[in-house]
């Protein structure tokens, strides 16, 4: 009874300094979606606070909890951006097409409309340009979270995937995936990744405080 | 046959395809000829020709250019290379294509010496990325001294790794980083950073007891090699690409554009996507520094790099991922993809490492092979795209083209008097220089003495030159128009109402491969403008009075 109890503050002082770091974090923006939606504010920090619990006690019930949260989430990310614009060209990008086609060597013709004109071609660029856009650390650092957190954030990275929580891995690729298809100019930013970028820079501060307590 | 041999005969096919990519229509790829190389080229002719650069110094420690004070190594080997080949952009540009193909082998015994890959076959495939990625074909096509001072500074690197192991390399490993200072701005600053940290990180290995004399031997060698630069160390000269960084920006927004920097040249995004480097005549169209699909093992590498950083041989390599950026990153506010070049090395290593990682998650060799054919072909067909098809043509006035052709013109011209606009390009008389093969004993005469004589003071240049039948400067309305001569600017210098106005009459236009223009010249009509004026009854100028 005497560990449990002990477990449960060791569990609530993570869960509360998490909360700190979350409205320290992402104050202006969550006040932002709270105003406007509060359904998504709540499922926000839901999926953040289970994200945690799954992390930190690698229960099932959280699981299931964090996964319910996250399809949530996922929902509220297809539903807040307008994704068929991302696949859209613009009339100077036809042209550029048209010109660029138009480069390729007479008896490369054939490779030359493949390469450049292709609706398919086309498509596929346009979700690369969603996927690296997604990888691009300036997206986070510039908008949403601080630039001093960044060696946080990655030692956090680091920490996450050294333990090996695979199930949680998947779910961030899944969010990586689905971003890449949305795009990352969603009415409220790419969200679906805040609540791992939250717990790296969590993690990434914890493990800094253990390191220098050593 | 040994499995050395087999080795061997994959390192020269390797080689072989690489010096394909890197010499196939050098002359005409990229199209024309940056400034810069003319720049070194024309120097490297002066020195061989006259022992002097273009402003009359002899034998200088920096060369001055445009006022980059650049390291003189590039420059001096053309000039000794010139008496066997002709000074052409072939040869120019060969020399960074010899560099690319030497550093492709050194990359190879960097990561044999490393032994950082499980599987054989690995090695020999990074290798095969690395001299294909479009990072290195890029580099390995420009007549200028980067590439020279990249190589330079690897073969030190693999010299102070095999130091690590045998004291005996000590000997090799700092003379030669010292003599990379001499190669390329880049490594004047990279050198003594990647010594420091080398110290810091292997200080146990470094300064045992027994490797205490060839480590001061080595590093006397080091400073020896650095006399000449010693010599000019208080001079602006030597200090003048710190004023990017050093200037009045203040502390904070010089903070926040270091972490952005490193931000970029770190992110994925910049790395195997999408360059931001502001400068079009850095980047190809279509295509970043390396292979889209390298992300995947770059992430992958990183994380084990990192997770296995205990180990020395790791340790050496995370040494090299985050020191060879410091210098990029601390040169001015925006990103340079050519100063950063010396991350080649490392993040290759590490991208190797994440492609070891899939491959030996694969049970099946046919397999194996099947994916590198795959990824092979996908990066040449990628690489053909950009750099062999749209590049020549989306990048050619970056490039500087036209050059060739105005020469040319004013060539076939000889009794004309040319007066050409620099507005937007104020080191276009180097191009002229170099293509019209300008005596330069003759133009160190055109040059004012001050600048030779106050050489490292880092003199401000004018903007205004004359050689020959050419004077070159911004187009000054009340006078130009009554001289006797042709004007010859871009498309921005001479509207066509301007033309009219002035009654000049349109005798030579180049376009670019896009068809959009490039040069126009005019000549004028002094007697016809005149009369002009008289018929419209405004004032006349004083030529029109005086003629």
């Amino acid at each position: 009874m005497k560990i449990f109890l002990k477990k449960t503050i060791i569990l609530f002082k993570y869960l509360f300094l998490f909360l700190v770091a979350f409205f320290y974090l992402l104050g202006t923006w969550y006040e932002k979606i709270f105003s406007e939606n509060k359904l998504l504010a709540g499922i926000f920090i839901g999926t953040c606070v289970f994200l945690l619990l799954a992390y930190s006690k690698r229960k099932n019930t959280f699981k299931i909890f964090f996964v319910l949260f996250f399809i949530l989430l996922a929902l509220f990310q297809i539903k807040t951006t307008n994704y068929k614009y991302e696949y859209i060209l613009t009339p100077a990008e036809i042209d550029l097409q048209i010109q660029r086609m138009n480069q390729y060597p007479p008896k490369l013709a054939k490779l030359g409309y493949l390469l450049e004109f292709k609706r398919e071609t086309m498509l596929l660029n346009k979700w690369q340009n969603n996927l690296f856009s997604i990888f691009d650390f300036n997206l986070y650092f510039r908008n949403y979270f601080p630039y001093l957190l960044i060696p946080l954030c990655f030692y956090g990275v680091f920490v996450f995937i050294k333990n090996g929580h695979k199930f949680l891995l998947h779910l961030l690729i899944l969010s990586l995936i689905i971003l890449s298809f949305t795009g990352k100019n969603g009415k409220y930013g790419p969200f679906l990744i805040f609540p791992f970028i939250l717990l790296f820079i969590f993690i990434g501060f914890l493990e800094l405080v253990r390191l220098i307590k050593k | 046959m040994t499995r050395k041999f087999l080795g061997w005969m994959v390192m020269i096919l390797i080689l072989a395809s690489a010096s394909v990519l890197y010499f196939s229509k050098i002359g005409e790829i990229p199209s024309g000829f940056y400034i810069d190389e003319a720049s070194t080229a024309y120097n490297a002719i002066s020195i061989f020709k006259t022992g002097k650069d273009e402003f009359g110094k002899t034998y200088p420690i920096l060369f001055r250019l445009f006022g980059s004070y650049t390291p003189p190594l590039y420059i001096y080997l053309s000039a000794f290379l010139l008496r066997f080949f002709k000074p052409t952009i072939v040869f120019f540009r060969s020399i960074s294509a010899f560099s690319a193909i030497t550093s492709t082998l050194f990359f190879c015994l960097m990561v044999k010496k490393l032994r950082i890959y499980k599987r054989e076959p690995v090695y020999y495939f990074v290798t095969f990325f690395y001299a294909i990625s479009p990072w290195l074909v890029f580099n390995a096509r420009l007549g200028y001294e980067v590439t020279l001072g990249y190589i330079v500074f690897n073969i030190g690197l693999y010299f102070s790794y095999l130091a690590l192991e045998n004291k005996k390399y000590f000997l090799f490993a700092f003379p030669i980083l010292s003599l990379s200072v001499y190669a390329s701005h880049n490594q004047k600053f990279l050198a003594p950073i990647f010594i420091l940290f080398y110290f810091l990180v292997f200080k146990k290995t470094v300064f045992r007891k027994e490797r205490v004399r060839c480590l001061i031997l080595s590093l006397l060698f080091a400073v020896l090699i650095q006399i000449p630069n010693l010599s000019i160390i208080t001079t602006n000269a030597f200090w003048i690409k710190n004023i990017g960084y050093t200037g009045g920006t203040p502390v904070k927004k010089m903070l926040q554009n270091i972490i952005v920097q490193l931000l970029n040249y770190y992110s994925p995004k910049s790395l195997f996507y999408f360059l931001p480097d502001i400068d079009p005549q850095h980047t190809v169209s279509e295509i970043s520094v390396l292979y889209n699909w390298m992300f995947i093992p770059y992430l992958i590498g990183t994380f084990l790099l990192f997770n296995k950083i205990k180990e020395r041989k790791y340790r050496f390599v995370a040494l090299l991922f985050l020191a060879s950026v410091i210098p990029a990153a601390l040169s001015g506010e925006f990103i340079s993809i050519q100063r950063a070049l010396p991350f080649l090395l490392p993040l290759m290593i590490v991208i190797g490492m994440g492609i070891d990682f899939i491959i030996s998650r694969i049970k099946k060799a046919y397999a194996v092979n099947i994916l590198f054919l795959f990824f092979s072909s996908y990066s040449l067909l990628m690489l053909y795209r950009s750099y062999f098809v749209l590049f020549p043509k989306d990048r050619a006035v970056a490039w500087s083209y036209g050059f060739s052709d105005l020469a040319r013109f004013i060539a076939e011209n000889p009794k004309e008097k040319f007066f050409i606009d620099n507005s937007r390009n104020l080191g276009l008389y180097m191009e002229l220089l170099y293509f019209l093969q300008y005596p330069p004993s003759e133009y160190q005469k055109e040059v004012t003495p001050y600048i030779r004589e106050h050489y490292y003071e880092a003199p401000i240049l004018g903007t205004d030159f004359s050689f020959a039948n050419i004077r070159i400067g911004g187009i000054d309305w009340t006078k130009e128009i009554y001289k006797e001569q042709i004007i010859i600017g871009d498309s921005l210098a001479v509207s066509d109402g301007q033309a009219k106005e002035h009654v000049m009459k349109e005798v030579y236009q180049l376009e670019d491969p896009l068809g959009k223009i490039v040069f126009k010249g005019y000549r004028t009509n002094p007697k016809e403008k005149c009369r002009k004026e008289k018929l419209l009854g405004n004032s006349l100028s004083r030529w029109c009075l005086s003629n």
